[in-house]
């Protein structure tokens, strides 16, 4: 191993030396880390990089957390910095990037996501939102659904509608969103949890100027399926410790509370155990041998079908406990976090994992038809202009 | 497990190539199909041909080759070929070396084949001796459901004499008082047999604590192995599903473009998947214990195994319940792998005492109805 980048130790020693964390304002400094190019050091020189290989990164955190820096709190800003923030710099205007990434880095925007509709789920192409040309600009009209984050941002990307004469994939378009438009207006969407994670948003009248198009007039299925891989990458890439994830919490109640335990119960712990561990080796495996994006979709069918039976089984293993429910007044949070809560939210919150970011039924699709080559399902509307197709 | 190198290397690329070219040209179908009838001559075949054109036959006896074995072991299982690889140059070998016999050692690197003749049923934590130690030395027993034997030179039997202490004893299988009777089962490409010790003269090769060991750690690179063969089985199982489906027509149209048959399939492919990565795992992650990844790996491999190659059977409608279609030889391996070197439920009781997770103690209660 050779040590940290020297380009990268002068820019943190200068960061450092100019605004000492400890005499800095939280924001002034985040500023300051970005225009450092620390932010992304894989970015351009001016947008938050320089220019390195992003396994520079980790040296970089590492060093500013030791030195009592800030956070941009990424947690708070999923959807801008692990979606919005890599499809703008791919497929964004110059004028775009120096002017959006700055504050989506530092927090000071954060940003959602505006794709999914009531009509619009598996089969995104579809969305039905209307973009119409209105002099140098665009107003929007249309219902999003499943957005996260939307009571707290103050942007949002979007997938519209701009021409519907031509066949689904062909008429859409890319924009980013003001959320404080008047024209949006964002209702909690409770869930069976209780908690309200998303949110409805309902677009009358917005408008956006020509300048927050993001890539040409009907390309915006090109620039949304970039964005939908960096999802993929967010679910898909993290390497966990044995134990490390729901499986985790069964067996550390198998163990710490024998009274519990039953031997019919015990036959499907170990089986759920096995295939938890497995399913762990599986994703270490696949990034160091993965040759397709579609590899991703295994990992993620085995852990939703494994995430919904292992918090059925906790349910069932804490007996005359499991009957109890932590908390059902309405809640938002700012993240999902599957660990957390108790038994019986796990148990409900499991039940989304084979529908979000891609359904058990679209990733068998997948695997069928880009790994294993089987034949494409038919498709009555392809080549049929949107506004013909049945809805 | 940080070095676990998920991928395969160029040598052990070239190793795979060469053990299926041959294995391709001589373990077809319809030898396979004679295997059924009594006739071993397509074992020897293939055993002379790893032992003789790829000098494959004591492999195991440097466990830094545990990963090349399992190339080994994932081409013989893709063509359930029948071949003493488990059972001599794994489990024996694994055996002899551990009882550190260096006269054996020489021997089976020399390609002599043996067999260890306990119930092919037995995980590595179940190992009785097989035969008694009479006062002359002899040795009198039964070994029943035993694999390996038939085709081997010796035997190295786990025998108890009147002290009680657990002994390892090699005999030569052609000796006075040695009786290999084949049985028929339900997977004959790997010879199932009995057999019959009366009076036999044995060398002692080992005694006490280092024979129970070797038994042990034997058995259990065996159950890692053979989750290799497994994935090699099951591998090529979908592969030749998936071509099918691919190909066969009705309603007009290709079967795989039935999203009913499409899900089954990617389901599959998912568990293979998984196998893939825990074989590996079995024959190359050594800094966790032998026990702990034998389990791990049978515990997963043996249901999921079956569960596959019985539903490709079903979606190749008819012709997989002819003779003449090979999917069967691999039903009939799968499902017999299952119960090889212990099966799964037994290996979850062992993977729990190995991570924490045992099973309730149930105390004994007065029955209430009686």
């Amino acid at each position: 191993m050779s040590g940290p980048n020297r380009v990268v130790v002068a820019a943190l020693d200068r960061l450092l030396a100019e605004h000492p964390p400890a005499m800095t304002e939280r924001l002034d400094f985040l500023r300051a880390q970005y225009d450092a190019g620390l932010a992304w050091v894989h970015h351009p020189v001016g947008l938050g990089g320089l220019g390195l290989s992003r396994a520079e990164q980790p040296a970089v955190t590492a060093r500013l957390r030791a030195a009592g820096a800030p956070t941009n709190a990424p947690e708070r800003n999923r959807i801008g910095l692990g979606m919005a923030a890599p499809t703008i710099l791919r497929h964004g205007t110059d004028e775009q990037q120096l002017r959006l990434l700055r504050p989506l880095w530092t927090g000071e925007e954060v940003w959602c996501q505006l794709f999914s509709e009531p009509g619009a789920g598996s089969d995104l192409a579809a969305v039905a939102t209307r973009a119409r040309r209105d002099g140098d600009g665009w107003v929007i009209d249309g219902q999003k659904v499943w957005t996260s984050s939307a009571h707290l941002a103050r942007r949002a990307i979007l997938l519209a509608r701009t021409d519907p004469d031509v066949p689904k994939h062909a008429g859409l378009s890319y924009f980013v969103v003001d959320m404080t438009d008047p024209g949006v207006e964002v209702r909690p969407l409770r869930q069976l949890t209780g908690e309200a994670e998303f949110n409805e948003v309902f677009l009358s009248g917005v408008r956006v100027p020509d300048s927050d198009r993001v890539g040409d007039v009907g390309a915006g299925w090109a620039v949304a399926t970039y964005t939908l891989g960096n999802e993929r990458v967010a679910i898909g890439g993290r390497p966990t410790p044995r134990e490390g994830g729901m499986i985790g919490r069964l067996a550390q109640t198998w163990r710490s509370r024998p009274e519990l335990r039953r031997p019919d119960l015990h036959d499907r712990l170990m089986d759920l155990w096995v295939r938890a561990e497995v399913s762990r080796l599986d994703a270490r495996r696949t990034t160091q041998v993965a040759t397709a994006g579609a590899a991703g979709s295994g990992l993620k069918l085995a852990f939703a079908r494994d995430a919904q039976r292992i918090s059925a089984l906790e349910v069932e293993l804490l007996a005359a406990e499991g009957l109890e429910y932590g908390e059902w007044a309405m809640a938002r949070p700012n993240a999902v976090d599957l660990l957390g809560r108790d038994a019986g939210y796990r148990y409900l919150r499991a039940k989304g994992n084979s529908i979000e970011g891609g359904t058990s039924e679209v990733l068998r699709n997948i695997i069928a038809e880009r790994v294993l080559g089987l034949p494409a399902e038919a498709r009555p509307d392809k080549g049929v202009p949107w506004k013909e197709t049945r809805r | 497990m940080t070095d676990v190198q998920f991928a395969y290397d160029e040598d052990e690329t070239a190793l795979r190539e060469a053990v299926r070219s041959m294995l391709v040209s001589v373990c077809t179908p319809e030898a396979l199909s004679t295997a059924f009838a009594g006739d071993r001559s397509l074992l020897d075949r293939v055993r002379d041909a790893l032992r003789d054109q790829l000098g494959l036959g004591g492999l195991l006896l440097d466990e830094d080759a545990l990963a090349f074995a399992g190339v080994v072991a994932e081409e013989l299982g893709r063509q359930v070929a029948p071949a003493p690889f488990l059972t001599s140059a794994a489990i024996a070998a694994t055996v002899v070396s551990a009882v550190a016999d260096q006269s054996l050692v020489d021997e089976v690197a020399a390609g002599r084949t043996l067999a260890v003749p306990v119930p092919w049923s037995s995980a590595y934590d179940d190992v009785r001796p097989v035969a008694r130690i009479d006062a002359d030395g002899t040795l009198t027993g039964i070994a029943s459901h035993v694999v390996g034997v038939l085709e081997a030179d010796g035997l190295l039997v786990p025998a108890i004499g009147a002290d009680g202490v657990l002994e390892l004893h090699l005999v030569a299988a052609d000796a006075l008082g040695v009786e290999r009777r084949l049985v028929t089962a339900l997977d004959m490409t790997r010879p199932l047999a009995t057999v019959t010790l009366s009076g036999v003269a044995s060398v002692r090769v080992g005694r006490g604590v280092v024979v129970d060991a070797a038994l042990r750690r034997g058995l259990a690179v065996g159950t890692i192995l053979l989750g290799s063969e497994q994935l090699g089985l099951a591998d090529e199982v979908l592969r030749s599903t998936v071509d099918y489906l691919r190909t066969r027509r009705q309603f007009g149209r290709e079967l795989g473009s039935f999203q009913a048959l499409k899900h089954r399939v990617a389901d599959l492919w998912v568990d293979l998947e998984g196998l893939r990565a825990v074989a590996r795992y079995g024959v190359l992650a050594a800094t966790d214990p032998l026990e702990y990844r034998a389990s791990l790996v049978a515990a997963y491999a043996s249901d999921v195994v079956v569960q596959l190659v019985e539903e490709c059977l079903q979606l190749h409608g008819g012709i997989a319940m002819t003779w003449e279609h090979p999917l069967h030889y691999a039903l009939k391996r799968a499902k017999s792998n299952q119960i090889a070197l212990g099966p799964s439920g037994r290996h979850r009781m062992l993977l729990a005492e190995l991570v924490g997770l045992a099973a309730a103690d149930v105390s004994p209660r007065e029955p209430a109805l009686s």
